[in-house]
């Protein structure tokens, strides 16, 4: 397997969406290439890393009250489901 | 609609009861989406106050117009597209807009020379620390737009390939090409931040 072909697949890979014959092949040539294996592993930190990144930013539950009133006000004259 | 969550209702089932008029449904669907919708605007336009004015609009229109949804099992693709498309029109607006360059789907990223530096052992307390953080943050947003949006809806927001190709029109195959390709150059930026960290020594796991 070439490095450029090992890199393309970081993303399957990742998701489990390789069959055995290609993840045995991409594991093998991780064991023989040092640039693949570190350049994977920092891969996947930088996703692990991207998805702690941000702080979930939760709208306010006044934030949510207010279209809501907007949307029965709106689409259905002011009548609330019970 | 009048039941409440002890299992969750497939969200056609809902639309289909909001196209009938049930304002149960609404309000169901802005319990299911709010935080979603908010959080996907904020963080494309890191702008609250306009993240809080998109929910609002996407809402509207999506309330407005959901006689119009062919496939009700589609509505959260179509939120999520009209989310984007607000976005990228609040962007415009504030000339906020990225490297508008075309990508070529078909080019390979090749790995920077950077490859063998591995930072993988650093301590949490590096890897998760504010500046990195904020390294990460600016990195993202000194991405293409095109590979941004793709790689905040993934990785930030946690949405599948389908959801993104189907929301910004895209086969999943340019999906996953420009998040790889983002991701690559995430990876190489932050292989030249934590290059200092690696080079003062060892650090303890």
């Amino acid at each position: 397997m070439k490095c450029l072909v090992c890199s393309s697949l970081f993303p399957d890979y990742m998701e489990n969406c390789l069959s055995q014959d290609v993840i045995d092949e991409l594991e093998h040539h991780f064991r023989f290439c040092e640039k693949c294996r570190v350049c994977f592993s920092t891969y996947r930190l930088t996703v692990m890393l991207s998805s702690k990144v941000e702080q979930p930013a939760a709208v306010s539950p006044e934030s949510v009250e207010r279209l809501t009133s907007l949307l029965i006000q709106r689409f259905f004259n002011g009548a609330r489901g019970a | 609609m009048g039941k409440k969550r002890t299992e969750r209702v497939p969200d056609a089932s809902v639309v289909r009861a909001l196209k009938n008029g049930d304002p149960h449904a609404m309000e169901e669907l802005v319990r299911r989406y709010s935080n979603k919708v908010y959080n996907l605007a904020y963080h494309l336009t890191r702008d609250a106050n306009a993240a809080e004015e998109i929910m609002q609009d996407v809402f509207l229109t999506v309330i407005s117009k959901v006689d119009t949804l062919a496939n009700d099992a589609f509505f959260s693709t179509w939120l999520y597209r009209v989310t984007t498309n607000a976005a990228y029109g609040f962007l415009r607006k504030e000339r906020k807009f990225g490297d508008q360059t075309a990508i070529d789907e078909e080019t390979e990223h090749e790995p920077s020379a950077d490859y063998l530096h591995d930072w993988t052992k650093l301590p949490d307390s590096i890897l998760l620390s504010e500046e990195s953080r904020r390294i990460l943050k600016e990195s993202i947003d000194s991405l293409p737009e095109a590979m941004r949006t793709v790689v905040i809806m993934k990785d930030v927001e946690g949405l599948s390939n389908e959801e993104i190709a189907q929301a910004l029109g895209l086969s999943v195959p340019a999906v996953k090409s420009r998040l790889h390709r983002g991701r690559l150059i995430l990876r190489d930026m932050l292989s030249g931040y934590f290059r200092k960290y690696t080079l003062e020594g060892d650090h303890p796991a």
